[in-house]
């Protein structure tokens, strides 16, 4: 098969609430089209085999290995990748609770990491210290933030959620937080984007 | 600085980000050899026909373009081509390079290239690898040039043979004193090859001009790759710059030339900007560490103290020596541990096979050392009866001990560190099993590491019209945090805020020299660089107010943001707006004094010895072998702390990775010599749940040296692991990782293997090691 062979196609992706239109190959992963034609790089490739995490993004609500998803599988359902999470002018409180706790060094798995945090308490408001483990044991940090996304995550499910374990309410950073939607723009993550320059 | 803000929205500035660079950006993917050894024909000719191809290149096309001269790089030996010419020395090197400005269609033309391979004798097993090999199992037959990257490092080599270097150090008589010792124990201890495993990928983008080359690389040393690629080049320094975004890891990997070579050889081939990206199975074949074999004859008094020792050493440099000859060096010189021994020789070998080439790796090579030299302090407890924290405890080395290299030590700690770790559980006895199955245990290691010396890093500060500072550095953020530790340095050192500081990414057009960002030496180093050019900016700020208000110069007081001269006072800023200054610029250098004698070893090894004690807890299950790790305990001698928060999370990092090491990480080979692991669903590193409870102590205080961090905890937690399994389970593990079926073998035969406690006399072979 030559590239000739696998011609583009035109196809429509729902990402972060934007409609666009995309024109990967038949074998052109989401990630390929994020990096590619999006411009979007929060998704970063680690392995290419589903085994690291860094690629993650949400579809549908749920995280999934952009690296071994083929874009013309996506469809209609709709993808979220870090940089549509914010809002403007405030970071998700997952966000928030990873930078209060400094949790990431080098910080490319950090999307991936947030990501799938975010589905899971998104769908379980009250997941378990063992919950939240066990969810986040498919994405890799080799400089070994582990400690403190842990402490970050669980506090972001306080926050979210509005209260700690042993039931009294969460006063820290960002309480009252609304729980987001997957309607949330993306121009709040631009806009941290645009903050580093 | 970088805002946090960016890192949690995925967009820190990385190099993989970078998609425009220049019109005519070519792609380049590389064609691996799927075999380890053999002689090459490469056919490209069908390649270059697929539509969109801008060119294709075997080796010896790409030379052939570049007017045919050899094309070869590393750090110390130019041993390596970008791409293999007649001769492919391991499994996953490059053999051919298609360009295309579609990656799919340099992908499609790596399909039409043909490559035919004739074998060669495959070499895996350094040791043999050192005796005389068949004809075609020497794998670099002549000789290589030396590199300018590392002109002092001298070699000591056997020109037609496998040896890349030796390296010897001769302290005292260790055969004579090993004859009169009371026992003698000889143990074998091995570590496998491993992958770096940082999550950004090798990348490099070239982009030439008429004159000159830019080279954008995710590398931590941007100083040693514009050397390397201006000598294979034959250019002038200045005809190539460097630059560096943040990287996303690095753990060593990153250290020397990789891939730049061949983007920059492919950038003026086609006079395009060229990227080139590598994919997982190709980063793990770029590097790997070394893998060791450490045979250690340890002489040793009834009551525990150590007298003599000789340890023989091969470190499986793979099929280029890239940074090998240096990593054994430390090698050699870790082998002492932080054990005050007054008869000590070490040889320690690099050889090469055909393996991926071996590199620096977080530790660099005292890891390797601590698992043997610590597994044999266990052994030798057992051995004689004796409890292995008192004989840790009688030979540690003290302010004014002499250690292995002969230099009197101060700042030693080591008596706290083991405090810390025989209390770091608390005293109460472990509590009773369940299951039977299950066996609990607990042991502990101290370790010692030295850093890159002598080294010399410059910087330069900026001061700004609005009280702004810039700090000039070529150091690599890499998640290690150094560039807020240098700002907050030079924040500390002018008085003013950590936010009215910025500090640069690397640019060798622009950013003043450093050494290397490695070795934990970048906060101490640079760090010691930007200080010194602080001072000078508050000396010059002293001198023009004084010039200025014409008052002498000891009457001006500089600190806190102001500038009092008599009774004016000015802000930093203000006096460069006063002063039409345009802007205020001082250097500062940081330069570490050292080496060691090329025949005995001895001098000074290291500017800092960064000390290290862990303590673990462990369960062993007797009927499956798996071990669990339930708690770990980190103590490091920190001295002074510049950054809390980044400080225990690089110790942590470093725990976590020495985790992998023992539990499970291992670069194999298949039986053809091909990789046995091609991604990381095979190469399994730590994820969450497979941590135990960390803690970690940062010893030390604020009127202390700054000590470096980014490695000192890994070399204990491979050792203090391997004892709390001997503690559990009465054997000491020699080989790593602590694979279950190792442990059931060795719980089924638990005689030590290698062990040998000689009588005086017996030294039959010790002729042949110390020649």
């Amino acid at each position: 098969m030559t590239a000739n062979d696998d011609p583009r196609q035109p196809l429509r992706l729902v990402v972060n609430d934007d409609e666009v239109e995309v024109r990967p190959r038949g074998h052109h992963t989401l990630l390929d089209v994020l990096r590619r034609e999006l411009d979007l790089f929060g998704a970063r490739p680690g392995c290419t085999a589903g085994a690291c995490g860094s690629c993650t993004v949400l579809v549908d609500g749920a995280p999934a290995s952009s690296c071994l998803l083929p874009a013309q599988v996506v469809g209609a359902r709709p993808v979220r990748t870090v940089e549509g999470l914010a809002r403007p002018g405030e970071l998700h409180p997952v966000q928030q609770a990873f930078i209060d706790h400094t949790a990431f060094q080098c910080s490319y798995c950090t999307p991936g990491f947030i990501l799938t945090a975010v589905s899971l308490l998104e769908r379980e408001p009250d997941a378990s210290r063992d919950r939240i483990r066990a969810e986040l044991s498919g994405n890799l940090c080799r400089c070994g933030s582990y400690v403190k996304i842990m402490d970050a995550v669980l506090d972001a499910r306080d926050r979210m959620r509005g209260h700690h374990d042993d039931g009294t309410p969460y006063t820290g950073p960002a309480a009252g937080y609304a729980r987001p939607s997957c309607s949330a723009s993306s121009a709040g993550a631009g806009a941290a984007q645009a903050a580093h320059s | 600085m970088i805002d946090p803000r960016t890192k949690v929205a995925g967009g820190l500035p990385m190099l993989a980000d970078l998609a425009d660079v220049g019109p005519g950006l070519l792609h380049a993917r590389l064609l691996t050899a799927p075999v380890a050894h053999a002689r090459l024909a490469v056919d490209t000719a069908a390649a270059r026909l697929v539509p969109g191809v801008a060119a294709v290149f075997s080796g010896r096309e790409l030379e052939a373009a570049l007017g045919g001269r050899p094309l070869r790089f590393g750090p110390v030996l130019r041993d390596q081509p970008p791409l293999a010419v007649e001769r492919v020395r391991y499994a996953g090197e490059p053999v051919a390079v298609a360009l295309a400005t579609d990656p799919d269609d340099a992908d499609e033309a790596l399909r039409h290239v043909t490559v035919t391979y004739d074998p060669l004798p495959l070499v895996t097993d350094p040791v043999a690898a050192l005796d005389l090999p068949p004809s075609g199992a020497v794998l670099h037959p002549r000789d290589a040039e030396p590199s300018a990257a590392f002109p002092e490092i001298r070699l000591r080599r056997e020109p037609g043979t496998n040896l890349v270097n030796h390296f010897v150090i001769r302290k005292g008589d260790a055969p004579g004193a090993l004859a009169r010792a009371d026992h003698v124990f000889t143990d074998t201890f091995t570590t496998p090859a491993m992958h770096h495993g940082a999550l950004e990928n090798h990348i490099a983008l070239a982009v030439p001009d008429a004159e000159r080359l830019v080279v954008w690389s995710a590398t931590q040393t941007p100083y040693k790759v514009r050397v390397q690629l201006a000598e294979m080049l034959g250019v002038a320094l200045d005809r190539v710059a460097v630059r560096t975004l943040y990287l996303g890891g690095a753990f060593g990997a990153k250290c020397y030339a990789k891939i730049e070579p061949l983007a920059a050889c492919l950038a003026r081939a086609m006079d395009r900007p060229v990227r080139v990206s590598l994919d997982r199975a190709q980063s793990l074949t770029t590097v790997t560490r070394h893998a060791t074999r450490s045979t250690i004859e340890t002489g040793v008094r009834a009551d525990g103290r150590i007298t003599a020792r000789h340890v023989t050493a091969w470190f499986d440099a793979g099929a280029y020596a890239d940074i090998s000859p240096r990593v054994i060096k430390n090698g050699a010189y870790g082998f002492g541990g932080p054990y005050d021994i007054d008869d000590i020789w070490v040889d320690v070998y690099a050889v090469y096979t055909n393996r991926p080439p071996a590199g620096a790796f977080r530790g660099y090579a005292s890891p390797q050392a601590a698992f043997a030299y610590e597994g044999q302090t266990e052994q030798i407890a057992r051995r004689l009866g004796l409890d292995p924290r008192h004989v840790r405890r009688v030979n540690l080395l003290r302010d004014g001990s002499r250690n292995v290299t002969g230099e009197s030590m101060t700042d030693c700690h080591y008596d706290t560190l083991l405090d810390v770790a025989e209390n770091a559980f608390g005293r109460e006895p472990i509590p009773p099993q369940w299951p039977e199955s299950e066996v609990r245990g607990r042991g502990l290691a101290l370790t010692v590491k030295g850093t890159n010396t002598p080294s010399v890093s410059q910087a330069a500060v900026l001061l700004n019209r609005d009280g702004s500072l810039q700090v000039l550095t070529s150091t690599v953020e890499m998640g290690q945090g150094a560039h807020l530790a240098l700002a907050r340095l030079a924040a500390e050192a002018l008085g003013i805020g950590e936010r009215v500081v910025s500090v640069s990414l690397p640019d060798t057009d622009v950013t003043p020299y450093d050494q290397q960002t490695s070795s934990s030496r970048s906060t101490i180093a640079m760090g010691g660089a930007v200080r010194d050019a602080c001072r000078n900016l508050r000396e010059l700020l002293a001198r023009l107010a004084a010039d200025h208000c014409g008052v002498p110069a000891e009457q001006v007081q500089v600190g806190d943001g102001r500038v009092r001269a008599g009774t004016a006072t000015f802000g930093y800023g203000e006096l460069v707006t006063v002063l039409r200054a345009g802007q205020l610029r001082c250097e500062g250098e940081y330069a570490s004094k050292g080496g060691l004698d090329h025949e005995t070893g001895q001098g000074i090894a290291s500017s800092r010895w960064h000390q290290a004690s862990g303590a673990a807890e462990v369960t062993v299950d007797l009927e499956t072998g798996r071990i669990r790790v339930l708690r770990y305990h980190a103590a490091v001698w920190a001295g002074r702390v510049v950054n809390p928060v980044e400080a225990r999370m690089q110790v942590e990092g470093a725990v976590i990775l020495g985790l992998g090491s023992v539990l499970g990480e291992e670069l194999g080979l298949d039986p053809a010599g091909g990789q046995a692991q091609r991604d990381l669903l095979d190469y399994r590193m730590p994820a969450l749940s497979d941590l135990p409870e960390i803690t970690v102590d940062l010893l030390g205080g604020p009127d202390d040296e700054i000590y470096g961090l980014g490695e000192t905890a890994v070399p204990p937690v491979a050792p203090a692991v391997a004892a709390a399994v001997a503690d559990a389970t009465g054997v000491v593990l020699t080989d790593l990782p602590l694979r279950p079926e190792r442990v059931l073998a060795a719980l089924r035969d638990p005689r030590p293997h290698h062990h040998r406690d000689s009588s005086p006399g017996d030294r039959a072979d010790y002729e042949r090691i110390a020649r």
